[in-house]
């Protein structure tokens, strides 16, 4: 009897791997991670030992007003300082603004969906018949400001006809009560505008971790990466040193700074994102190391602002409904979730 | 003789050839073993990955490279190795397993082989790995102790244990009618 559950085991061994081949670059890879903890280990066993002379270059590199040239600057110098921007603007120094093209051959993609969860259920559902878009145009582009937890996104149709508005409501008048918490959402081309609406649970890219090989995300709950997630996704990487510096490129009038992401990163993404392309870059302004520009893959990008929070770029944070709009009341327990829909399943 | 320096910094020689003639020549099946090791593919690539690493580390110290990967590998995921960051994509080696078309029997007979692939997962480290060395890579016994570097009893001990939890675990595959029944009784008595 084991022989023959030994012998079912050893074929279903043979089914499960045929086929399977070992990737060229594997080698190669375990070798520069060999070289990185060589060098990682020599640098510990040198610090106890040069802790006075690395006090004395570091003296005289501050007194000559040293710093890597450009060009010349390294992986860690890059993400250091993007870390420490993004981090200041998370804080509340700048308004972000983040203009995403979506690849064109996804029919839906961004379309706002309230999803209805069943009674008690947790998680929300994401059953079609419990699925209302709220935007009766397909969405190619999108345009977000996000502000200490806040963010309002603009959805465009082909052709850059608003598809949706959706964000915290501004006040009726100006100086007028503070409206209701929640947000809003509205539909030029249907005449509605629904309220009120929640946040469903996002992927939680704030809860990932840095593994020893990569992010763990294991940690992460299960839902879409909705837009503007994407900056919390790049920080996370640059803290867990999943990009590398890959020299300079002149992006939207900027001699940007280019950062790749390394083949681990990469993997991951494919793993939790369609349509990542072959390749990921990021650029960062060499003055301020804020982003410029994120290339998920050949048709879809993202494009960075950073205004300062001023009372008028305050004001783009909230959705004014326009006259004579027609109000649908939601449930309460209504969520936002960014539908994807394929062109195929249409 | 022309020197070259390994991207690593040392001195290449014949090491960097041997390493990539090993793995260009071993190291599907290398790859096929870590698949039965761990969980997926992305796992898998990782455990080959480690078990190189640890064979640049020592590669001056080691002549029959083929024989210290393999037991590299083995002892790694027998002592637990796992990858830190770690997608979860349980199912997915198992979904994309052709289709067979055979008959009633056959189509059962598929279906406990898988089973008992996904069972081998859900199964301690070391009995995974006694399991793999036994039955896949056909060692004996002696060998098996030696490859893992423990006695034969423990080998025997971890064989038997491991087929008795797959064949707990797999218990529907070779009985499913009485199953099927339970649960349909189960189901009628609910209100």
């Amino acid at each position: 009897m084991n022989a023959d559950l030994g012998e079912l085991l050893r074929e279903g061994i043979e089914r499960a791997t045929a086929g399977e081949r070992l990737g060229p670059g594997l080698a190669g890879q375990a070798r520069q991670r060999h070289h990185r903890r060589a060098l990682t280990v020599r640098a510990a066993a040198v610090t106890s030992t040069a802790a006075a002379a690395t006090a004395a270059v570091l003296a005289a590199t501050i007194g000559t007003g040293g710093s890597p040239q450009p060009g010349a600057q390294t992986t860690a110098y890059v993400v250091g300082h993007t870390e420490r921007a993004l981090a200041a603007a998370e804080r509340g120094s700048l308004i972000e603004r983040v203009t995403a093209t979506l690849p064109g051959m996804i029919a839906r993609v961004g379309a706002v969906a309230v999803v209805v969860p069943a009674p008690r259920k947790v998680t929300p559902s994401v059953r079609k018949r419990d699925t209302r878009f709220l935007s009766s145009l397909p969405i190619v582009r999108t345009t977000s400001w996000s502000y200490r937890g806040q963010t309002r996104v603009k959805g465009f149709a082909p052709g850059g006809r608003l598809a949706i508005d959706l964000g915290p409501a501004a006040p009726t008048r100006p100086g007028g009560p503070r409206p209701a918490r929640g947000i809003i959402a509205v539909d030029p081309n249907t005449g509605k505008w629904y309220h009120r609406l929640h946040m469903s649970p996002t992927f939680g890219i704030g809860r990932l971790t840095c593994g020893n090989q990569g992010l763990d995300w294991t940690a992460a709950g299960g839902g879409q990466l909705a837009p503007a997630e994407w900056t919390a996704l790049i920080s996370k990487a640059l803290s867990c040193r999943l990009f590398q510096a890959a020299g300079h490129q002149q992006v939207g009038g900027v001699d940007a700074l280019r950062l790749t992401a390394t083949p681990r990163l990469l993997r991951e993404l494919h793993g939790v994102a369609a349509d990542i392309g072959p390749a990921v870059t990021l650029w960062v302004n060499p003055k301020t190391f804020l982003p410029v520009r994120l290339v998920l893959s050949p048709r879809e990008r993202a494009d960075f602002g950073w205004l300062k929070p001023t009372t008028a770029n305050l004001a783009t944070l909230r959705v004014t409904v326009p006259a004579g709009l027609h109000q649908v009341r939601l449930p309460a327990h209504a969520r936002l979730m960014w539908a994807v829909k394929s062109a195929h399943s249409r | 003789m022309v020197s070259r320096t390994n991207r690593d910094g040392s001195a290449g020689g014949p090491d960097t050839g041997r390493l990539d003639r090993l793995l260009a020549e071993r190291g599907d099946h290398l790859l096929h073993a870590a698949i039965a090791l761990t969980e997926n593919r992305q796992d898998a690539e990782d455990l080959v990955q480690a078990a190189v690493e640890r064979l640049l580390r020592r590669r001056r110290r080691v002549d029959d490279l083929e024989a210290y990967l393999r037991r590299t590998l083995y002892n790694l995921a027998a002592d637990g190795w796992r990858r830190q960051g770690t997608w979860r994509r349980r199912g997915l080696l198992l979904s994309s397993l052709p289709g067979d078309s055979a008959g009633a029997d056959a189509v059962t007979t598929v279906d406990l082989r898988d089973a008992l692939v996904r069972a081998l997962r859900e199964l301690p480290p070391r009995q995974r790995a006694v399991l793999v060395l036994r039955y896949w890579e056909q060692l004996t016994q002696a060998e098996t102790a030696d490859l893992l570097g423990c006695s034969e009893g423990t080998v025997k001990s971890a064989a038997s244990r491991g087929l008795t939890r797959l064949r707990e675990l797999t218990a529907p595959w070779h009985d499913p009618q009485p199953h099927l029944a339970q649960d349909s009784a189960r189901t009628r008595e609910t209100p």
